[in-house]
């Protein structure tokens, strides 16, 4: 049968003609999102991926894998060839920190690393709340019995509330929920007292008057648009390491090095001067920080120092830090 | 009350030509991707708010509002035609609309679902305008103690619905479902159960593809195995209802809506708990009951107009509260917040003309989904004269490709296959695939609130008792398994000898 | 095999997958040292779901008959004759096949085309139904009919998710 052979013939030339030396980017990219669709990394990665579309003059195709906190989407990235058509995204803090849960073996050292935006926790209570500043939170948190919502082990919020309490030498119940929104919501319902998640899940009920804001893990005040200004939590704990998260996109370290170059070009004009990023921070409460290389690798490394050494102080670490090359901070 | 002229600005400017052809594309979109096994209103929005980004804010959200209608609409077109729910909001959309087109009466079956889904956007449309912010209140009423009762009675329901005669075999099929669910990494210490030692069961068992293996590849197999060609008689009856027999069932509608917008609106309860509780209610107030999974033409509207009409009672909470009361409205209220719409507490006072934009918009894909479903009847039908050797392979290709294409890991394929061939086994047997598939989805929920609730009443079981909300839905579903265990311990009798 | 017969095995089946899901809860860490109550523990809500279904399991093993518990339906409809039992095989065969060893180590396109052609090609050829040994068109036709479906079908799907849906097929 020549007529099949042909056929076969023909759909393997066609399945197998790949791309041969052409210049990056000359196909998608993948762009592993690994938390659910319409999440605080999902919302702006697509932001980040539309400008860089433009940039890079790719489409860029954005896949939401979750799972296991965000350490499967990671691994997927990883697993996927290191030829700069997958990159993954999420918070700086999370990658670094999969090494020391045992979800993933990796460090932050092998990603490169191009940061967009920062957030910083705030603590907030309900508006009817007996609690009004931050003493009477830390003499609260003191007497143990506060019920803290937050989304889950390890999230930004329940690394905060874990390092105000060991501070304070105090106690709290901690309710884990299905994402940042949902555990703010439940500090606006009255089932928790308090949330210690990011800011710019919580600005929309600060805004509308449903929460109060008691202090924000920054060491200056901060001044939030439509909320007034927030005390900073060294006002009341003057040693209390604060450290942001901050939130990027992460390629594999060994890509070619022509991927490197585009991307650190594009990341340097298009997405520092992109004014739908400036937009979408101011309109959520973060700070728009763009930096690629030894610049990004080297504001990130604080807020891993720290949640590494709290997980394991706190016995939910998988391996020592030290031997992980995470020194204590 | 709304302010009428806001409302009539909203629809002039709904209709202007631009704005009515993005609804009318989108909402065919939608359609499309809900026909498809595998492809879900979700990741369709998903996909839109990508390619929307550069669109004007307005015109994006109109966008994303038709392929949200269009996709939780399309899914019944697969599940009446082929008994495989196109999205998992049309399970309960297989139980009489499937044995209906078994009957030849498909064409009748797809006119009603399309009613039905009109109707019931229309009442959550209603809904919206009028009670948006009394029920966002509602919304907060549910904590931790509601969820487990709701996950719980759910499954329950489910479990009896589907197994009229046998409803131990749905609870079976259920639990199995709440079980699988427990694979994976667990809220409270972030312990990944059951996954030994592997990578991707640490994430768990993703719905999607275990839904289109349960359903899609489970029926595939069962059909093509039967040695006898099944006969197709020529599909007779009008699409369109008569006015006559929509009147008869003008309370289930407006019932099914009702209940369809209520289960919207609380926060990670979708369309698909919404067409399964207005299936119940109206099995519960029918004078037909015996009719409900045989082809009953009042449990297909009920479906239908439940999921259609969670659509806009999922967008309460988006727009009042900033909270999404469903998996594709969060994607929604992401896409709203990236165009740079912030919805939430204040948007009444801020912003009223943009709420109403989004109500002419969900009802204007509403009548476009209509016309579509009228114009497509016939074409979808002359899928049924396909002879199944040749229909059925295609249909596995969209099963696996749809797997797949969900979050781009052949372990979701693997999945698929495991629910499929398992499936297939079990529906031998007359275990029903709708608890297995609700289990799955209501699994975490429960998990997770019943173990929240207990840290947070510090071990009480009282708020699980005492709260109003948690004491209906307590005594609902024990009475439901009471009634039933009682029945079947008395057919416990002693082994008899020989 | 009677439908009562068949369903106390699968019974028993349930119970003992159940008690092993509770046995599997039971042996989950309980985190003691961090101060964690029973309810806290993973391994509290699959326990309970691991009984349950143990318990669903015993009353199915151990009830009377049921009103169709002597007909042997379930049995039969897949194993009863041999024709049905060769077409679930090969069914089962070729979804596997193409699903799990097909699909992502060979090239979509070939992968699809083989899969449906071969589809196809047995049930319209080889295990034709019962009430229809004779098939009114030739050999060649029916591959004609195959290979051109498979080909339509292969093409089509990837242009849809590939190019329209921006998914990346293996």
């Amino acid at each position: 049968m020549n007529f099949k052979h042909l056929i076969v013939g023909a759909l393997t030339t066609v399945a197998l003609a790949g791309p041969a030396f052409a210049e990056w980017p000359e196909k998608p990219i993948q762009l592993i999102v690994p938390w659910g669709a319409g999440g605080a990394t999902d919302q702006v990665s697509r932001v980040v991926a539309a400008e860089l579309e433009a940039a890079l003059g790719q489409s860029i195709v954005v896949v939401n894998q979750p799972g296991a906190s965000g350490s499967i989407g990671s691994q997927a990235a990883w697993d996927a060839p290191h030829d700069g058509y997958t990159w993954t995204a999420g918070a700086a803090k999370d990658l670094g920190t999969y090494g020391v849960t045992g979800k993933m073996d990796t460090s932050i050292k092998n990603w490169d690393l191009y940061l967009n935006s920062a957030l910083a926790s705030v603590i907030s209570v309900s508006a009817d709340s007996e609690i009004d500043d931050l003493d009477e939170f830390l003499e609260a948190l003191k007497s143990g019995g506060l019920k803290v919502g937050t989304s889950g082990v390890n999230s930004a919020g329940h690394s905060t509330i874990e390092a105000l309490s060991a501070a304070v030498n105090g106690s709290y119940i901690h309710a884990s929920y299905d994402g940042g929104s949902a555990a703010v919501l439940s500090t606006v319902s009255g089932e928790t007292s308090v949330t210690t998640q990011l800011i710019s899940e919580q600005i929309d009920m600060l805004r509308a008057g449903q929460l109060k804001a008691i202090a924000i893990i920054s060491d200056v005040d901060v001044d939030v648009p439509g909320v007034g200004t927030i005390p900073a939590v060294t006002s009341a704990l003057a040693d209390f390491t604060v450290a942001p998260i901050y939130f990027g996109i992460f390629v594999p370290g060994d890509v070619p090095d022509d991927v490197r170059a585009k991307m650190q070009g594009a990341w340097d004009t298009a997405i520092a001067n992109s004014s739908k990023l400036a937009e979408y921070t101011e309109g959520r409460g973060s700070i728009m920080t763009v930096h690629s290389g030894d610049d990004a690798q080297m504001r990130v490394w604080p807020s891993i120092q720290a949640n590494a050494w709290l997980l394991h102080d706190g016995g939910q670490s998988a391996a020592d830090p030290d031997k992980l090359g995470i020194p204590r901070p | 009350m709304p302010d009428f002229s806001l409302v009539a600005v909203a629809f002039y400017n709904a209709l202007s030509p631009d704005q009515l052809f993005i609804t009318l594309w989108a909402t065919l979109l939608g359609v499309i991707i809900g026909m498809m096994p595998g492809l879900t209103a979700t990741m369709g929005l998903a996909l839109l708010t990508t390619l929307t980004f550069q669109m004007e804010s307005g015109s994006a959200i109109t966008a994303l509002l038709g392929m949200y209608v269009g996709a939780i609409y399309g899914g019944s077109r697969t599940a009446i035609i082929l008994n495989m729910p196109g999205t998992p909001a049309s399970a309960a959309t297989t139980l009489d609309g499937y044995p209906l087109a078994r009957q030849s009466r498909a064409r009748e079956a797809l006119g009603l679902a399309t009613i039905g889904s009109l109707f019931g956007t229309l009442v959550g449309v209603l809904l919206l305008v009028f009670t948006a912010p009394l029920l966002a209140g509602y919304a907060l009423k549910f904590g931790s103690y509601e969820f487990f009762w709701l996950a719980l009675f759910g499954v329950v329901i489910s479990g009896r619905l589907t197994s009229m005669d046998d409803p131990l075999k749905g609870w079976i099929a259920g639990f199995l479902g709440l079980i699988i669910a427990m694979v994976g990494q667990e809220q409270v210490f972030a312990y990944a159960r059951y996954s030994f030692d592997y990578q991707p069961l640490t994430g768990g068992v993703s719905l999607i593809p275990a839904m289109v293996g349960a359903f899609g590849l489970a029926e595939i197999l069962s059909n093509i195995t039967g040695s006898k060609t099944p006969i197709i008689a020529e599909n007779k009856g009008r699409i369109l209802p008569r006015f006559r027999e929509l009147l008869r069932y003008s309370p289930t509608i407006g019932r099914s809506g009702v209940a369809g917008t209520l289960m919207g609106l609380i926060p990670g309860v979708g369309e698909d708990i919404g067409a399964w509780v207005s299936y119940a209610i109206a099995k519960r107030f029918s004078r037909e009951k015996e009719m409900f999974g045989k082809g009953s033409k009042e449990g297909l509207i009920a479906a239908e107009t439940g999921n259609s009409a969670a659509v806009p009672g999922a967008i309460i909470p988006v727009l009042t509260l900033g909270i999404p009361g469903s998996a594709p409205s969060a994607v929604l209220l992401a896409a709203m917040v990236i165009h740079g719409i912030q919805p939430g507490p204040l948007i009444m006072i801020q912003s009223a003309g943009m709420v109403y934009g989004v109500v002419a918009a969900i009802v204007l894909s509403a009548i476009a989904m209509t016309l579509y479903g009228i114009l497509l009847t016939s074409p979808l039908l002359l899928v049924l004269r396909i002879p199944r050797e040749r229909l059925l392979p295609i249909i596995f290709v969209l099963c696996v490709v749809g797997s797949f294409a969900i979050a781009a890991r052949e372990f979701d394929v693997w999945i698929m296959l495991a629910f499929g061939s398992f499936g297939f086994v079990l529906r031998q047997m007359n275990y029903p695939m709708a608890p297995l598939v609700l289990g799955l989805v209501l699994g975490e929920i429960l998990d997770k609130s019943l173990r929240r609730g207990l840290i947070l009443s510090e071990g009480s079981l009282e708020p699980f008792l005492t709260r109003p909300v948690s004491a209906v839905l307590a005594i609902a579903t024990l009475a439901s398994i009471a009634a039933i265990a009682i029945a079947g311990f008395k057919s416990l009798r002693p082994k008899k000898q020989g | 095999m009677t439908n009562h017969r068949l369903d106390r095995i699968t019974g028993f089946v349930f119970a003992l997958l159940g008690a092993w899901v509770a046995y599997g809860a039971w042996r989950m860490p309980r985190f003691e040292d961090r101060g964690a109550q029973l309810y806290e523990t993973p391994g509290f809500t699959p326990g309970l779901l691991g009984c349950a279904l143990a318990l669903c399991g015993l009353v199915l093993a151990f009830r009377s008959a049921g009103p169709n518990g002597q007909s042997r339906e379930y049995w039969n409809e897949v194993m009863g004759s041999s024709i049905t039992r060769r077409r679930a095989l090969a069914a089962v065969g070729l979804t596997l096949g193409y699903g799990a060893v097909l699909f992502g180590s060979v090239p979509y396109l070939i992968a699809t085309f083989g899969f449906i052609f071969c589809f196809i090609g047995i049930f319209e050829l080889v295990l034709t139904p019962v009430d229809k040994p004779q098939r009114s068109a030739s050999v060649p036709q029916v591959l004609g009919v195959a290979a051109a479906i498979a080909l339509v079908v292969a093409f089509t799907t990837q242009y849809i998710f590939k190019t329209l849906f921006l998914i990346q097929l293996p």
